[in-house]
């Protein structure tokens, strides 16, 4: 019996630091969790050259879940410029993604401001690189502010403004 | 213990004592691959790392918006120590973070809560016609009325002899000031 009691007691304490591990991998900050989701939504809205109607439509309907009910995007003085339920959302992506063969959204500098419990704002650069299928290359950068509301535990984009780096 | 490394670290920037003048000269021409040797290299290539990513960035310039200031094919470093300890001012040049790998220069010539406008080439600050010397090619842009936001700067180049539209200028954060070239 002695002699299986170190054994156990190895499997015990393996047991015990595997729970510790498991416990503070899952718990991940509020800042990471909202940078994740910002690298998710330029991900999903992005189209690589291979990517299938299919994978275009589930990349597009997933994004849905990255919004709260009512989205306001502000683009300048564009007609773009409202307010946008995810449903829309969705449907507007699908649809510019009819436009690339391929584009590439691209987030630097992430810049997160927990404002109060459970809002959060977010600036950030963001370069848009791609190919219409007309052929034209594009190849900007713009100037993002997301914020961010916690809904039932998940951060969720609720307002989006994109501007120019440099306004003349 | 901490005392003994540091001691040990000193002696490999020695490594010439005790050898004649003739042996110290071909060491230090051909120096020894030994231990100190590597430590000096390490040392070495860890601060200029340090100093060329985060205090002297090289920036090559690419364009020539800033002639005759800066010339197209130049050199310079983005000191970044430059606004630590005060605030951009009007007339500064500084080097802005515009993309990822590009940054621009550029001279601001507004703060925030100016009113500016161009008219025939003359840039008018807070309705007053500002003598600018640094400007020597001929100009005729026009520019409406603009007041620079909290938290901005507005920037522009001083070779105003292209087309407006293809020079790069504008209102823009006083967070994407990198800092200022070195000469």
């Amino acid at each position: 019996m002695v002699k299986y009691i170190k054994y156990i007691a190895i499997i015990l304490i393996l047991i015990v630091i595997s729970i510790i591990v498991f416990y503070f991998s899952e718990k991940i900050s509020p800042e990471q969790q909202i940078e994740n989701q910002i690298i998710k939504f330029l991900s999903k809205a992005s189209k690589s050259p291979g990517d299938k109607l299919s994978t275009g439509l589930l990349k597009s309907k997933s994004l849905e879940s990255l919004f709260a009910p009512h989205c306001r995007f502000s683009v300048g003085v564009s007609s773009f410029s409202g307010n946008y339920t995810p449903l829309q959302i969705s449907n507007n992506s699908m649809r510019c993604r009819t436009i690339f063969n391929r584009v590439r959204f691209r987030a630097y500098d992430i810049e997160i401001n927990l404002i109060s419990q459970g809002t959060a704002t977010v600036n950030f650069t963001a370069s848009i690189n791609g190919l219409t299928k007309r052929g034209e290359a594009i190849d900007d950068y713009k100037e993002l502010t997301c914020k961010l509301r916690s809904i039932e535990g998940k951060w969720l984009i609720y307002a989006i403004a994109i501007r120019e780096i440099m306004k003349k | 213990m901490l005392k003994k490394l540091l001691k040990l670290y000193i002696e490999c920037w020695r490594p010439h004592r005790g050898e004649s003048a003739s042996e110290a000269i071909t060491h230090f021409y051909v120096p020894k691959l030994d231990g100190p040797f590597l430590v000096r290299i390490i040392t070495i290539v860890a601060v200029g790392y340090v100093i060329f990513s985060f205090v002297l960035i090289p920036e090559i310039i690419v364009g020539a918006s800033m002639e005759p200031t800066y010339f197209r094919r130049g050199f310079t470093f983005c000191w970044r120590g430059k606004y630590l300890f005060s605030s951009p001012k009007r007339g500064d040049i500084v080097i802005i973070k515009f993309t990822k790998d590009v940054s621009l220069l550029k001279r601001i010539i507004a703060l925030p809560g100016d009113n500016l406008y161009i008219r025939n080439g003359t840039l008018y600050l807070n309705g007053i016609a500002q003598k600018e010397n640094y400007v020597k090619k001929p100009c005729d842009w026009n520019l409406p009325p603009r007041t620079v936001a909290p938290g901005n700067v507005y920037v522009i180049g001083d070779n105003r002899s292209m087309s407006i539209g293809r020079h790069k200028f504008g209102e823009v954060s006083q967070k994407r000031i990198n800092g200022a070239p070195l000469w």
